[in-house]
């Protein structure tokens, strides 16, 4: 009788502190303020943190509990929150800026000890390293931009915060500003401005169209490839004269601008069998900067980049797991696909065992038999590369379809599954 | 010994108890039901009449109309003769079409550019010229609820209605990248945005009155493609990238789905359009697998 009322009493106990288990924790978090963190280090060596030039203010003044819970947590380290949560309790602003449309994606995950030291460190702002070097180590383009002729003086500087918010921003890119507002803060505008770019009024524009904010080969930090009447200076070729009440206006509609050149190319577009949507009526801008672009073909950004903005095949912005934007190493889009239009669904080039054989010699002299003369039992129409092999989805090897070979076989030779055929 | 055994058993209670109370509940979502099965794949008895269908539409149960670029641009009429399907008629097409429509009387494909629209009429289905302004290049195309045609207009991101002598009616500026077009009964219509994954609704004054995001797959965000409205608003869409097609109800409720991607029969590879035949029929063009099929929806038509 006794142990079972004993048992009573400790399941009553235990349910008492399972719903008043907040409590439980908040009693050992106001116990534990006034506890002196000297306790802490006399197992804890925290000295380099405490020489660091940069401290961590609760380090500073000695107020571990502040953070981690000397006796139980939930979380690692003895961490009385999750890390992210943990850090926004205090620094209120960073969470106020999960609010912004655009989030550093550390930020947005939580990974705050990915950018930053927990006690203490060298370099300000409790950063793991100078802010190019940090920068860099996710953002490897950077490196590479330091090697060009001309570097912008915040990036030849390290200074990515002087125009990029860290954390979260209302623009793209985490700037600061949006377009020309941010570059104006330190060039400025008026006359000189003005009197550079051919007498056309530049206030509203977006400067980083045709100038690299970070490095460039070219004077005036002008991107790769320019666009030959910019490049010459004729603006007049496609924009009404400076003076103009418009000065920017076309002196035609976009495509049959375009056309008066590249003819050939806008007829590609627009009378193809499969035409790429945004250029079936001629808009060339969706994917072309009529000024300055980089490498071949004036493109806003770089193929694969540009291409996964709308199609996204490959999970380039989700991250999805067994998803590829690209097939084999450093294939461009439009390697296999034709990007204005084509003969072929899903813009292939050329019919897709054709294509396939450009590169796969091998593969295509000892094949599974394919083409017009032998029919998939599936769907009653012609075999080709492409009804076995995937190209985009790479959830095997080989980019084939089934993650399972047999199972890819089967598909069609039930007989030898013991299906009937 | 025995007491303390149970003590001990009370305290594993206990934190079983406290990590119950503090887990976080596992999130459920609710999948929509698979309401569409597949009836057919239409396909004459010839074989390999259709080998990449570009617009499908249904002037009957009993007869479809199908229009392909590849391997050169055509419409293909087939109809259903007893049990099968025959091929009917060919009809060569000035240009590669884009979509294709019934009006009630007679055929009307959009056409890539410069070629504009054509309608077919007659017993032998003859190609006229319809008279468009060249201004005007031809996206998808639908039949509005006053007969009139809807022509989203790739050059100037807008829809427009064309009064009988091809002039233009109506109009309204639409966003960039529509891939899809369908009339609704009231006058309005919808419109899909491939890269966006979306539908969005305008009313019958063409005023942007609902959007609805897509949900996608494991794998790929949806696609959409290809719209129909039936007469009870439900709006059906094809996705060209999972395979689907998916049913929103008049609030755009996501109320099923049917098919995924795959080549056997009822599966469907990177489809490019879709239009309901008759109350709960859907037909698919089925491109990536060079067929057209039909789909019944559960619950509509007589389907179980």
């Amino acid at each position: 009788m006794r142990i079972a009322f004993r048992f009573a009493l400790v399941l009553a106990a235990s349910v008492g502190f399972t719903l008043v288990g907040h409590s439980v924790t908040d009693v050992s978090a106001s116990s534990s303020v006034s506890m002196d963190g000297s306790v802490c280090l006399d197992c804890h060596d925290l000295d380099d943190a405490f020489s660091a030039p940069s401290q961590h203010q609760p380090v500073i003044e000695r107020d571990c509990s502040s953070c981690h819970n000397p006796h139980v947590a939930r979380f690692a380290s003895l961490l009385r929150e999750r890390p992210a949560a943990l850090c926004a309790s205090c620094h209120g602003e960073i969470a106020d800026g999960l609010q912004r449309p655009v989030i550093h994606r550390p930020v947005a995950e939580g990974r705050c000890a990915d950018c930053h030291q927990t006690h203490g460190g060298a370099v300000a702002g409790l950063l793991r390293s100078e802010p190019q070097e940090l920068c860099a180590s996710c953002h490897q383009d950077a490196t590479s931009w330091r090697e060009r002729s001309v570097l912008h003086v915040p990036f030849a500087q390290g200074k990515c915060s002087a125009c990029h918010d860290p954390h979260s921003s209302e623009f793209s890119s985490l700037a600061k500003r949006e377009g020309a507002e941010l570059c104006s803060r330190c060039h400025g505008g008026g006359a000189s401005l003005r009197a550079a770019h051919s007498g056309y009024p530049m206030g509203a524009s977006s400067c980083s169209t045709c100038h690299d904010p970070h490095a460039s080969a070219r004077k005036g930090l002008l991107r790769e490839t320019l666009h030959a009447p910019f490049e010459s200076g004729d603006c007049g070729e496609c924009h009404e004269s400076a003076s103009s009440s418009e000065p920017f206006a076309l002196v035609m509609e976009g495509g049959a601008l375009c056309a008066q050149c590249h003819e050939d190319v806008v007829e590609e577009s627009i009378g193809a069998a499969y035409s790429h949507i945004s250029s079936g009526g001629g808009a060339c801008l969706e994917c072309h900067n009529p000024h300055a672009g980089e490498g071949k073909g004036l493109l806003v950004r770089s193929t694969r980049s540009l291409c996964a903005s709308c199609h996204d095949p490959g999970g380039a912005s989700s991250g999805e797991p067994n998803r590829s934007t690209t097939h084999g190493e450093d294939l461009d889009c439009s390697e296999c696909h034709a990007p204005h239009g084509a003969g072929q669904a899903v813009l292939l080039k050329t019919d897709s065992i054709a294509l396939c054989a450009t590169c796969h010699t091998h593969e295509h002299s000892v094949r599974h038999p394919v083409g017009e003369d032998v029919f998939d039992p599936r769907t009653g129409s012609p075999m080709t590369c492409l009804s076995c092999h995937g190209i985009h989805q790479a959830g095997d090897e080989m980019y084939l379809h089934a993650s399972a070979r047999a199972e890819l076989c089967l598909g069609c030779h039930k007989e030898i599954g013991g299906g009937s055929s | 010994m025995r007491r303390k055994r149970l003590l001990r058993l009370s305290v594993l209670l206990a934190g079983i108890t406290h990590t119950m109370a503090f887990a976080p509940a596992a999130r459920t979502q609710a999948a929509p039901p698979r309401i569409f099965s597949w009836i057919e794949t239409v396909q004459s008895e010839e074989g390999l009449a259709i080998r990449s269908p570009v617009a499908v539409t249904a002037i009957s149960e009993r007869e479809l109309v199908v229009a392909e670029a590849t391997p050169e641009p055509r419409v293909l009429r087939l109809r259903r003769s007893g049990g099968a399907w025959a091929l009917e008629g060919v009809v060569p097409l000035p240009a590669a079409p884009v979509d294709l429509v019934y009006d009630g009387k007679r055929l009307v494909v959009a056409l890539r550019q410069p070629a504009g629209l054509v309608s077919l009429e007659g017993s032998d289905r003859a190609v006229r010229r319809l008279p468009v302004s060249r201004e005007i290049v031809p996206g998808r195309i639908a039949v509005a609820s006053n007969g009139l045609l809807l022509v989203q207009d790739l050059a100037h991101d807008r829809i427009v209605e064309l009064d009988g002598s091809g002039k233009v009616a109506r109009q309204t500026d639409l966003p960039p990248g529509v891939t899809a077009l369908a009339a609704v009964s009231n006058g309005g219509f919808v419109i899909a945005l491939a890269a966006e994954s979306r539908v969005v609704r305008y009313d019958e004054q063409w005023r942007e009155e609902d959007s609805w995001s897509l949900a996608g797959d494991d794998s790929k965000p949806a696609w959409p493609v290809a719209l129909d409205v039936a007469p009870d608003g439900e709006i059906l869409v094809l996705d060209r990238h999972t395979g689907r097609i998916l049913a929103l109800d008049s609030n755009g409720r996501w109320i099923g789905f049917g098919s995924r991607q795959g080549w056997e029969p009822g599966l469907l590879w990177f489809p490019a359009d879709l239009a309901n035949v008759s109350e709960g029929l859907v037909v698919v063009a089925d491109q990536g697998n060079g067929r057209v099929q039909l789909f019944r929806q559960v619950g509509k038509g007589g389907g179980e």
